[in-house]
């Protein structure tokens, strides 16, 4: 191994052209001279990494000792793959990763002799320090603005709550806002204190095989991830890098790198800013190591395999039937509230006065509008968050066919990587306004997987919108065994009451309550005249209780009959299809082999039908989701049960076919 | 599928639920009382309305020591099969819970300091979608029945 860097010597001028002999040496040393210069607080990391980051290109040279030529030409023949990459003024960045690679058990031999000159080398060239593979690495200085930003975030969604109580509740005095601009600012200060403060406490590298990262103001975290474990490296451009991009000739993008498969403890690592170039030759660094490690190295040039993707057409179409209408028309509501507020406070009461006489005669004409002007509103604010979240929407297979990466969003890109050995069962869900054109959702529940990141795996969007046709061909692609399509058999005729009843009972007994304190209170007298602008006829009283409460207790029941035929079940292919309704209708499908138990249960009133309610559970994100059959032939319900344990797939036929 | 999980819990069980029911019910009755003197006292309610929460806590510690103890030894039932756990439980709605033995990642006994008086202990079994129990076995049985699962799913996992 040490007469390794003698047979390198003679490649290294070629590697770099303008083969500045005094520079060189300098960066060869970099890594010992660091810790005296630049990162006094860190001696212990470098110090490992100088006998461990070469692991792979020893392993390399141990298994062909003879070939250390060839292995030269190789690593030089992969020099012009990198050129191009890194053009600018860092452009030597790989040849000084590799050299530092390969010149690194010379420095064991002759330490000393080098370090005279680093000393006063280093600092000159910071430019080919932040580039080195295993010298602990600085984001780059914007990160400070994203630190402070999330900073700020932080502390201000803490704050707002209690701010805006306090602006409203207080009034818009001059004290209140001098209070609150104080109150901005020294989040402001204090925030761009503590970017900058974890901006210096972050550093980053790769060594000994695996990537690590130093990162807290007060706490310290070092965060080590073995190379072999990390399943990507992405770069993320958000709203702000973007910002920053467009502005500037920097390109600097957010780094994730993601692990799978592990335990808790290893989480993912993001650096929020990073040159581009470096976050390529990061990428490099890891997925090269990672490619050595495993030993396939022509994985490289197959790229992954884009499945579906979103059209604009497609993705409007999904905001306009999001069903979110409801969602967004409680915000406007809350909303409201403050523009009560905002009128009482700008406008004085004659003006307010004036505008509602103006009304008056047209009040059932203007509630309409009203009501017309907020359910529009309403559907544009649902349109326009199905567009931030869905937009860009792509699904893609990785080249080994075993993740699924889906990547979506329009200010912020958001992407899930998904191992399809990991999926436990798929919902198909037709919303209310979908259901009548033919189009679903699909969703995922995949068995939990080490991650930060918001869900956990837990239950991922797979496609926002496909028409119904095409969901098992979708399906096909994308988790093949998923891809059943059986009729379903339907509940019995005597589940229908029953279905009706549960839906309509919770009312009955609001209406029985209202009703007591309706007639009871003297409200039945005072109603009337409420109504005088509408209805001109005057009505018994207990029309104004009975009319609406018969249309609830109608919608209701509707509600519960359309519950009961969506209901159904199926075992198709070793899978498990059960469809339930509430409000939209959804359908699962659990293949037998995912369910971690079945249960069947009967209530007097059931046992006396005979039905039962089926339920099975797959594992979804740290715990569990239960897909439920209610009210089916109790029969069945035990059939099914058995045919879904173990020997099932031995005993019985492979289609459904008990009613 | 069989008719019954084959065996039952340990006969002390009626006592120790009976014991912890009792236990429960102390503030129950508390708050049960409380309500129905807030009612009488500073709502001024009538009397049928203010005897109601106290008849109700009465009610339901009655029901929880006299009566549900014995009605869910009945009902519960287990059985360890060669690959499945099949469970019985369940006073009114009778659930019947089968989990396959492959799924099963580990399993536990455990024992308050009320079941440990009575030498009772609880066995509880763990799937990636949440945690199953066989309560109140005998203390040297549920030991059995934990390395008879713990067994089983080692084989199962084998094949």
């Amino acid at each position: 191994m040490n007469y390794e860097p003698e047979e390198m010597r003679p490649g290294q001028p070629k590697g770099e052209p303008d083969g500045d002999p005094h520079r060189r040496t300098s960066d060869g040393e970099t890594p010992r001279s660091e810790p005296s210069n630049e990162k006094p607080e860190s001696p212990e990391p470098n110090r490992t990494e100088s006998e461990h980051f070469e692991s792979p290109s020893d392993s390399r040279s141990e298994s062909d000792e003879s070939g250390v030529s060839e292995r030269l030409e190789a690593e030089e023949g992969r020099d012009p793959d990198d050129e191009p990459e890194n053009p600018k003024s860092n452009g030597g960045a790989d040849d000084e990763t590799k050299r530092r690679e390969t010149e690194n058990p010379e420095r064991k031999d002759e330490p000393e002799e080098m370090k005279a000159n680093s000393g006063s080398e280093t600092p000159g060239s910071p430019g080919s320090e932040t580039l080195g593979s295993e010298v602990p690495r600085r984001l780059h200085p914007t990160s400070m603005l994203f630190e402070a930003l999330k900073t700020a975030r932080s502390w201000a969604s803490a704050a707002a709550i209690p701010g805006i109580a306090a602006l409203f509740g207080g009034g818009l005095s001059v004290w209140v806002i001098a209070l609150v601009l104080i109150g901005v600012s020294v989040l402001l200060v204090v925030s761009a204190v503590w970017g900058f403060l974890s901006w210096r406490a972050t550093s980053y590298w790769v060594s000994g095989g695996a990537f690590h990262l130093r990162s807290g103001v007060l706490q310290k975290n070092e965060r080590t991830i073995p190379l072999d474990h990390v399943q990507s490296v992405d770069t993320v451009q958000g709203f702000i890098q973007r910002v920053i991009g467009s502005v500037s000739p920097l390109k600097v993008v957010e780094v994730r790198i993601e692990t799978a498969g592990g335990a808790a403890t290893e989480t993912d690592a993001s650096l929020s800013a990073v040159v581009r170039d470096d976050a390529a030759s990061l990428r490099r660094e890891v997925e090269g190591a990672r490619r050595e490690a495993t030993g396939d190295e022509e994985g490289e040039e197959v790229g992954p395999t884009v499945l579906r993707r979103l059209t604009r057409r497609e993705l409007l179409i999904a905001g306009a039937t999001s069903g979110q209408i409801g969602a967004a028309a409680a915000i406007i509501g809350v909303g409201s509230q403050f523009f009560d507020d905002f009128i009482d406070n700008f406008f004085s009461r004659n003006f307010v006065e004036g505008i509602f006489e103006t009304i008056a005669p047209y009040a059932f004409l203007a509630v309409m509008l009203i009501v017309f002007a907020v359910g529009l509103f309403a559907w544009f604010l649902a349109i326009a968050g199905t567009v931030v979240a869905y937009s860009g929407f792509v699904i893609s297979r990785s080249a080994d066919g075993k993740y699924l990466n889906i990547k979506r969003g329009l200010i912020r890109r958001y992407e899930a990587t998904i191992p399809i050995s990991r999926i436990q069962a798929v919902r198909v869900t037709e919303g209310l306004l979908r259901q009548p054109f033919g189009l679903a959702m699909l969703r995922v529940e995949s068995a939990g997987y080490g991650g930060g990141t918001e869900d956990v795996g837990v239950s991922t969007t797979l496609f926002p919108l496909i028409p119904k046709g095409q969901i098992r061909a979708f399906l096909e692609e994308t988790a093949p065994e998923f891809a059943v399509e059986p009729p379903l058999t339907p509940l019995p005729r005597r589940a229908a009451r029953r279905y009706i009843f549960r839906a309509a009972a919770p009312w009955l007994v609001i209406f029985a309550v209202v009703g007591t304190f309706f007639f009871t209170s003297g409200l039945s007298a005072a109603i009337g005249p409420l109504f005088i602008g509408f209805i001109n006829v005057p009505l018994p009283p207990t029309v104004y209780f009975a009319v609406p409460a018969a249309f609830v207790l109608l919608l209701a029941a509707f509600y519960g009959w359309a519950a009961y035929r969506a209901a159904g079940w199926a075992i198709s292919e070793d899978c498990f299809v059960s469809r339930s309704r509430t409000l939209a209708r959804t359908t699962a499908i659990a293949p037998r082999r995912r369910l971690q138990s079945r249960n069947m249960s009967r209530s007097p009133l059931q046992r006396r039908v005979r039905l039962a309610t089926l339920r099975t559970r797959v594992a979804s994100g740290t715990g569990g989701a239960t897909f439920e059959v209610v009210d089916m032939e109790s029969s069945s319900a035990r059939e099914v049960i058995e045919r879904l344990g173990p020997k099932g797939g031995e005993s019985g036929g492979r289609e459904s076919g008990v009613g | 599928m069989k008719f019954e999980p084959s065996e039952r819990l340990d006969p002390k069980a009626k006592t120790v639920w009976r014991i912890s029911n009792v236990i429960w019910a102390v503030p129950l009755l508390g708050a049960g009382a409380f309500a129905s003197w807030f009612a009488r006292s500073v709502v001024e309610a009538p009397l049928l309305v203010w005897t109601l929460p106290i008849l109700g806590a009465l009610f339901l510690a009655v029901l929880s020591i006299f009566v549900t103890p014995t009605l869910s030894w009945r009902r519960w039932r287990y059985e360890i099969r060669p690959d499945e756990v099949d469970l019985q439980r369940g006073i009114f709605w009778i659930t019947r819970t089968l989990v396959p033995l492959a799924r099963i990642q580990h399993v536990d006994t455990q024992n308050g300091p009320l079941q440990r008086r009575f030498g009772l202990s609880t066995v509880v079994f763990y799937t990636a979608a949440g945690a199953n129990r066989i309560p109140e076995l005998s203390a040297p049985i549920a030991a059995e029945v934990r390395d008879q699962i713990a067994a089983l799913t080692r084989e199962q996992d084998e094949l």
